[in-house]
């Protein structure tokens, strides 16, 4: 086990790395730069605004600093927001995001495991009306999702604020729901089915036959080996929730990462595109790593690999 | 490609050959045709709709601005901020929609099959680093790197659907490789292997042409996939640029006006969720249809 667990840790470093490298030459071999945009600025000023970034340096040198300076947590300063660092700014959003995307998780997990168990035990009209609910789930965007819990439940129903932020148990509620929704319903498809097929299955087929209560049979028998692909989704659902908060963030006006990351994108502000795709792209290797490893750790077969498949 | 073709479709099926079946059992799923037919009417209504409408996607009518929608006027589906008609404005992002979906797919599978048919035939070393990229590429956000992409070089529907096409294709190449694994060990394949021909050749004549009930539902499902990207690029205001529209960008118009006129959102948002909603139907009555064992 602890090899395992070392040689899957000492994985994510190349990952990373290549992840880092090519993003920062993405951006930097990009036409066009961060000061393209502004009214035509004299070559004078253009000279000494590249020269305080250290845009005049050759490729590698800039390389070679942006790489040092991450070392020590510094993502450089931003283009745009001239006050303040990358790294403040996801001192900033950084929280936030990541509240609103565990509390998403938890909330799709709950329901969607239990829903997908309910969907499973009781064949019949509620399973059917749960699946039809799943798949709208799946084929519902976020950032449609979201709008329309918006209208229906801020302005229609007037229960819950549809903006804004601050720091507020309600204002989080129809941002963690939109965000929570494709995969709960994912889940709920993932679980049922794995459910059904572990029941036909021999060793809860001889539970029964032992005369143990139905709920001991689900609970001790099927459950877990019925549940072991869910928690291999939850890493793919980690992209999803993150890839999701960009839409929330920006329609519920939340001061979260995902925000930087659009008007960054959009103001072609590189080092704050070039740090959020880090800290994004750090955030799925770490949770795809746990989630590897969790996997393993219910699974001791997993471990007896090379890791190739 | 006639071998493959011939092999893929033979011309006149046995009354019970694979495709044949394939197609009965299709029939028998009602969710399957009723998806498949609402899908065909919304892509024709993509085509030929605005030629209906008296008006055009770009021109403001003045006298109609922000009309809610109704029928006495020609605005079916009412008119946005700037007077624009949203019927006509909706079918052209449906139109859009469709095409960068279609034709990303048509990337994502290019890559997908050719990537997971070599690995899956010719195994051993060049399987495992094969897949091992395919992994790697798995466990990052991709979506990010479309931003990126998109950001720096510009917003162009091409580059927006080759980046979108270049992010679709690792389930694809998953697949197409577990399906070559199984066929490598085939007395065809063997065969052919054993005849000299060439690894090209067999992935393309034996391999490929064997998999394909497989990649045709996943390629159902990827369509809408890929579309949901593309809709999520233009909501960003990363996609589609003005004055053209998607049904990403008008749902982000719809959702900053949806106070004042909800239909901006609703409409565009229920075309989007219609044709998603559809696709996914297919592809599961497919998956039915093509592969009996599964029950999924």
């Amino acid at each position: 086990m602890e090899s395992y667990f070392l040689r899957r840790l000492l994985g994510v470093l190349p990952t990373l790395f290549i992840v880092i490298t090519v993003t920062f030459f993405l951006v930097r071999l990009a036409p066009g730069g961060p000061f393209d945009q502004e009214q035509a600025l004299t070559p004078e000023v253009r000279a000494n605004l590249e020269a305080a970034y250290g845009l005049d340096q050759p490729m590698l040198v800039q390389y070679g600093r942006y790489l040092a300076g991450l070392a020590r947590g510094d993502f450089g300063p931003s283009f745009k927001y001239r006050d303040f660092t990358v790294t403040e700014l996801i001192a900033q959003g950084l929280p936030v995001s990541l509240g609103l995307g565990v509390a998403a998780m938890l909330l799709a997990i709950a329901v969607g495991v239990g829903g997908g168990i309910l969907a499973a035990l009781r064949r019949g009209w509620s399973d059917g009306a749960i699946r039809s609910l799943a798949v709208l789930g799946i084929a519902i965007p976020s950032f449609v999702a979201a709008p329309l819990l918006a209208l229906v439940f801020g302005i229609y129903l007037g229960w819950l604020p549809v903006g804004g932020w601050e720091g507020r148990l309600q204002d989080a509620v129809l941002p963690v729901v939109a965000l929570a929704l494709p995969i709960t319903a994912v889940l709920v498809r993932m679980t049922r089915g794995g459910l059904l097929e572990v029941l036909t299955s021999n060793h809860v087929r001889s539970a029964r036959a032992r005369g143990l209560p139905e709920s001991r049979v689900i609970l001790r028998h099927a459950l877990r080996p019925a549940l072991t692909p869910v928690i291999s989704y939850v890493g793919p659902a980690t992209a999803a929730i993150l890839t999701g908060s960009l839409v929330v963030e920006t329609i519920f006006n939340l001061p979260g990462m995902g925000r930087y990351l659009v008007q960054g994108a959009v103001n072609r502000d590189y080092t704050l595109v070039l740090g959020m795709v880090i800290v994004y792209a750090t955030l799925t290797i770490l949770m795809n790593l746990l989630v590897d490893l969790l996997y393993a750790w219910l699974n001791p077969r997993v471990r007896m690999d090379n890791g190739a498949p | 490609m006639s071998d493959v073709a011939a092999l893929a479709l033979p011309e006149a099926p046995s009354r019970r050959g694979l495709w044949f079946d394939a197609w009965r059992r299709l029939g028998q799923r009602r969710t399957g045709i009723v998806c498949l037919v609402v899908l065909a009417a919304l892509a024709a209504l993509a085509i030929v709709g605005p030629f209906i409408s008296p008006y055009d996607a770009d021109t403001p009518d003045w006298r109609a601005v922000a009309v809610p929608p109704g029928l006495t006027d020609g605005h079916w589906f009412g008119t946005d901020r700037l007077g624009r008609d949203l019927f006509v404005r909706t079918l052209d992002g449906l139109r859009i929609s469709l095409l960068i979906g279609l034709a990303a797919t048509a990337i994502s599978l290019l890559i997908g099959v050719t990537w997971g048919a070599l690995a899956g035939f010719v195994g051993g070393r060049t399987d495992a680093l094969m897949m091992r990229f395919v992994d790697i590429l798995y466990s990052l956000p991709f979506l990010f790197f479309v931003i990126v992409l998109t950001v720096l070089f510009g917003r162009s529907p091409i580059l927006l659907f080759v980046a979108i096409g270049a992010v679709g294709w690792l389930t694809m190449a998953r697949i197409v490789r577990g399906q070559a694994m199984v066929l490598r060990r085939r007395e065809f394949v063997e065969a052919a292997i054993a005849m000299g021909v060439s690894t090209p050749a067999i992935v393309w004549r034996h391999i490929v042409p064997n998999a394909l009930g497989p990649v045709i539902i996943y390629a159902t499902l990827t369509i809408p996939q890929l579309i949901l990207y593309e809709s999520f690029l233009s909501f960003l205001g990363l996609g589609v640029q003005e004055p053209l529209a998607s049904l990403g960008s008008l749902v982000a118009q719809g959702a900053a006006e949806m106070e004042s006129a909800p239909w901006m959102l609703l409409l565009p948002a229920g075309a989007l969720v219609l044709m998603l909603v559809c696709f996914n139907f297919l592809g599961d009555a497919l998956r039915d249809a093509l592969d009996p064992q599964s029950h999924g």
